[in-house]
């Protein structure tokens, strides 16, 4: 027989506990990995990384690296599936330097990653989970999910008539939100006024989605596609209105447009300054890879977390 | 409560005035003295002075919400933040200048001396010219004077002091102004009020503007 034990739990591991109660109950089963991987497979994928530098060494002839990323892993060790959807969550640690004057860290993701067959309805469910992580993880404090529907953007820019470098151009200044650029900038494009305030709106962000899709429904007919449309409504009706209370449009998510198709997404605690939860579509990854299915998903950053939770400590006996 | 870091200096109370005209006024700031953070509970506001080249990091890590920074720093340092407005002060230039006299010598590596290395070091990458980078941390117009360096990289705003050292600009890298700055986490939780703010002071520069033109 086991003796009782006095545990001390931090409001990280509480976290941690919640978020991975939070997907096997969703359905999502664990997925374990080991800490290292072919270097080969960064290499071919690094503008998919958000690391600039990988740990490598050598094990016997081969090139190997700590991982800096475990989506990659994922998507490379699963069967390609475009028929089914593969639900998979993790709780493993990471190895990178974001930036190079801060050395390289350990860092404990835990996350999820949809594979296969992905609609409408699986898109929501993970924002759905994203916004739940973040009021399980948050533990209380003020939460915000940023969410960018990428491909409205690119469908506009696209009806606009830029180049694919202009487009880029252009999403770049709305990610930075640097309105008085983009202004700048559309005229240089001779993009019309009426466009360009559209552009600039997108990127100073909406109140909610719900308001998002009032203004896109508004659009002259055809400039939006009704794909895009239709996947905002569903995200809309899987929220709700407990969890539309947290979450916002806001174009300035997009992040690396080259990872993230269709939607990607950021999730805030009041009091951490940076984004505790990014994820999103990865379809263009996919491809990158060999695979023919679709992929969404999100990684929360314990690291980043755990300094909101100092001092939340529970006693177990 | 909104943080609010702001460049000491005269920029910074120039930015303070144009705050205080949106209705984020602090009358302690204007007391004197050495205190460094001020702060008015009726409109909502803390301010404080940091070192120019400060003001970006605070804003970064969320020790303040929003702040105001030269593009120069935004420019040299890329924090991780949103840029919202462009302020239309502190202006100036990012220039490469030289001795009078100079010639670029193409058969070798050109020596810039500059505090803004990765500015200098992207200029000249998208040239295609090989350069050798000498960090300096100020006085930067001595360098080609006393052959430490062929070119400089610098701020220019009137160009008093390159006169004085009989160097002249080469060439103009990218226009400098002060920029209004947020913290994304921050943005994501006070975006009405930091977008209120963002307009009100676009409104005030676009008045200004058109006033100036009047009168020209």
């Amino acid at each position: 027989m086991l003796s009782p034990v006095n545990v001390r739990l931090s409001g990280e591991e509480i976290a941690g506990l919640q978020l991975r109660a939070l997907y096997s109950g969703a359905g999502y089963t664990q997925y374990r990995m080991s800490k290292f991987e072919e270097y080969d497979l960064y290499a071919r994928n690094k503008d998919f990384l958000l690391a600039s530098q990988i740990i490598t060494f050598s094990d016997g002839g081969r090139l190997m690296a700590l991982k800096p990323d475990v989506t990659l892993s994922i998507v490379k060790n699963t069967e390609d599936s475009p028929q089914q959807t593969q639900k998979l969550f993790y709780d493993e640690q990471v190895y990178r330097a974001s930036d190079p004057a801060e050395g390289f860290k350990e860092i404990r993701q835990i996350g999820l990653e949809c594979l296969g067959a992905i609609d409408n309805d699986c898109v929501a469910e993970v924002v759905v989970l994203a916004a739940r992580s973040l009021i399980e993880a948050g533990a209380g404090q003020r939460a915000m999910l940023s969410i960018s529907p990428i491909s409205v953007l690119s469908g506009l820019l696209e009806k606009a008539g830029l180049s694919a470098d202009d487009r880029d151009l252009l999403t770049g200044l709305i990610s930075d939100k640097k309105i008085h650029e983009i202004r700048s900038l559309c005229a240089g494009f001779g993009i019309d006024a009426a466009s360009a305030e559209a552009l600039c709106t997108f990127a100073w962000g909406f109140g909610s989605a719900g308001e998002m899709l009032g203004l896109l429904e508004s659009l002259p007919e055809g400039l939006i596609g009704a794909g895009e449309l239709q996947q905002l409504k569903t995200i809309c009706a899987a929220l709700g209105p407990e969890l539309s209370k947290i979450v916002r449009v806001d174009f300035s998510s997009a992040g690396g447009s080259r990872y993230y198709s269709g939607i990607s997404f950021k999730g805030y605690i009041d009091g951490v300054p940076q984004a505790v939860l990014s994820g999103g579509q990865y379809d263009g990854l996919m491809r990158s890879m060999g695979r023919s299915g679709g992929a969404i998903g999100f990684a929360v950053y314990m690291d980043l977390l755990g300094l909101r939770l100092r001092g939340r400590e529970v006693r177990i006996c | 409560m909104l943080n609010i870091a702001l460049p000491k200096g005269r920029l910074g109370e120039k930015c303070y005035d144009m705050f205080e005209r949106a209705g984020l006024g602090c009358p302690s700031i204007r007391d004197g003295g050495r205190k460094l953070i001020f702060e008015n509970e009726e409109s909502g506001v803390r301010y404080f002075w940091a070192k120019p080249s400060d003001v970006a990091i605070y804003v970064e890590r969320g020790a303040a919400d929003i702040g105001v920074v030269g593009k120069d720093i935004l420019s040299e340092y890329s924090p991780d933040v949103y840029e919202l407005l462009d302020l239309g002060i502190g202006k100036c230039r990012m220039c490469v200048a030289a001795k009078k006299d100079f010639e670029d010598d193409t058969d070798r590596s050109l020596r810039v001396a500059t505090k803004f290395t990765n500015c200098a070091r992207e200029f000249y990458a998208g040239r295609g010219r090989d350069i050798d980078i000498i960090h300096l941390n100020g006085s930067i117009e001595i360098a080609p004077i006393i052959g430490l360096s062929d070119v400089i990289v610098d701020i220019v705003e009137t160009g008093t002091t390159l006169r004085e050292n009989d160097l002249e600009v080469i060439e103009e890298i990218f226009p400098i102004s002060a920029r209004l700055i947020a913290n994304k986490a921050s943005y994501a939780f006070m975006s009405p009020q930091i977008r209120a703010l963002a307009d009100s002071l676009a409104a005030e520069i676009k008045a200004d503007g058109e006033k100036q033109e009047a009168a020209e």
